[in-house]
């Protein structure tokens, strides 16, 4: 049946129709950007504190939650060692689609400030596929949201029923 | 009991050979045994009533490469009973031919528990077997982990497990300034 | 009264056809994810599972499981006497129909009443004098040089 997708009509009254459809289901999801708590190291206090009272990104949707199930996002928050990397690949693949990742920190990002190192993976996307590099070390709660809110950018522009343009 | 007060106490019990008693570096002064001794002279510094060395506050491993290749264990030990501290450093000869062979310790975890994570630290980091420890394995490392990385010679392997080990957009940048 | 077995009918009917309605619209909707073995691995925080997961739990978990089972059992089945109550009143019978459940509940207390007396009751049992003295731990000599 998902064959079906590619043949939805994008102009006239039907393509109308479905490009709603798309832009309704995008806002859904994109509004409530559920984050898996995948804090590693100090960048996972900002992530606590990006949660918390003052930067709360529970007003713009974001929940913390403990399990790859019910998670839309991966917060990748602190320094990957070679140690914990099969770990992040199982959790990931845990996650159900559409799933996001977020490489949080400069450690997250290229290995940061442990680049010479022997046991740090340089940069997580050598793991996982990412989306969104936050950068900053650690980065502030404001960063942080301004994250989110870029992915939240670029969920708005997916195609879900119209394929084409 | 001051650190002379110790010595002579540690030279009636394991005698004058061997030992090299260094006062002059700046830092604490320390006693280089040869590794034979270190086993008794672990026994005798933790039961005599007058040392009782209770704790062993750090054990680590030292990798010298300047003109003679050695590495050293060193013991800081202290008593809660007495307050007072001490020093000891085992010096190990490391050749070029099967240096595992001849970096072989008496384990002294039998005589303070604290020994039992830190000697197998020193193996994860150096490559130090301490001979007599009841579950010696890598500490930090991954377990199929090769190398000993705090040697001084360690080198790096391209990838771990398919995870390669360089960033490649900043591999010359870096060479460059390092050289 | 076929109109109340009727109600329930389409109720059971209307069950089952939400059920299978959305696992099936959902298996059909769902993207392809079977290439990902591990997706469907056990979360244990990003370890691999060792072992089984049956652990032998322990007996008062059974016990109280038990015991809530035949009350609730006991339970459903006073409901309907209750329910008709009022009609056997009228009829004249109702005392008949109070016995009759009094006994029936009666002999079920009687049951609650031995587990009661056994302990089986309690979450925490205590241990009868006599079974102490094997139990008690040496204590522990102090370190001598």
């Amino acid at each position: 049946m998902v064959y079906l997708y590619n043949k939805m009509p994008s102009e006239g009254f039907f393509g109308a129709a479905f490009t709603t459809v798309d832009r309704a289901l995008n806002w859904f999801r994109l509004s409530s950007v559920w984050y898996l708590l995948f804090g590693l190291a100090c960048c996972g206090i900002e992530l606590m504190q990006t949660g918390g009272p003052r930067t709360d990104i529970d007003r713009i949707g974001s929940v913390p939650r403990p399990t790859p199930r019910q998670a839309d996002l991966m917060i990748v928050a602190g320094t990957l060692t070679y140690k914990m990397a099969s770990r992040l690949r199982l959790l990931y693949d845990q996650m159900a689609e559409p799933k996001y990742v977020i490489a949080m920190g400069s450690c997250a990002n290229c290995g940061g400030l442990f680049q010479l190192s022997y046991s740090v993976v340089k940069g997580v996307d050598k793991i996982v596929p990412v989306d969104v590099y936050v950068p900053g070390c650690p980065p502030r709660p404001e960063a942080l949201t301004e994250g989110i809110l870029k992915l939240q950018e670029k969920i708005r522009t997916e195609r879900f029923l119209v394929k084409s343009p | 009991m001051e650190a002379q007060g110790i010595l002579e106490r540690i030279k009636r019990i394991i005698g004058d050979a061997d030992l090299v008693w260094v006062d002059d570096q700046p830092g604490d002064s320390y006693l280089v045994i040869p590794k034979e001794k270190l086993r008794r002279l672990a026994i005798y510094l933790k039961g005599d009533p007058h040392l009782a060395f209770d704790t062993l506050m750090c054990l680590s491993g030292v990798h010298n490469m300047g003109e003679h290749d050695e590495m050293e264990v060193v013991y800081h030990l202290y008593s809660l009973r007495h307050r007072h501290q001490f020093i000891l450093k085992v010096t190990l000869d490391r050749p070029a031919f099967f240096p595992h062979f001849y970096l072989r310790v008496d384990s002294v975890s039998g005589i303070w528990p604290a020994a039992a994570w830190m000697e197998r630290e020193a193996y994860d980091m150096f490559g130090i077997h301490f001979v007599g420890h009841n579950d010696f394995r890598r500490l930090l490392l991954p377990t199929d982990w090769e190398g000993h990385p705090l040697q001084k010679d360690y080198q790096e392997s391209d990838a771990y497990r398919g995870i390669g080990t360089t960033r490649e957009e900043i591999k010359g940048v870096l060479a460059e300034e390092i050289g | 009264m076929f109109f109340d077995f009727a109600n329930v009918f389409i109720f059971i009917i209307l069950g089952l056809l939400m059920t299978f309605v959305i696992i099936t619209v959902s298996r059909l909707l769902a993207p392809r994810v079977s290439d990902i073995p591990d997706k469907f691995t056990t979360y244990e925080c990003g370890e691999r599972p060792v072992g089984s997961a049956w652990i032998l739990f322990n007996f008062r978990f059974y016990a109280v499981a038990l015991a809530f089972l035949i009350f609730d059992i006991e339970l459903a089945l006073v409901f309907p006497c209750i329910s008709v109550y009022q009609k056997w009143l009228k009829a004249g019978s109702g005392l008949f129909a109070l016995i009759e459940i009094t006994v029936f509940v009666g002999i079920l207390f009687l049951g609650l009443i031995y587990m009661w007396n056994r302990g089986d009751l309690k979450w925490t049992k205590e241990v009868p004098e006599e079974m102490e003295e094997g139990l008690v731990l040496e204590e522990e000599k102090p370190i001598t040089f």
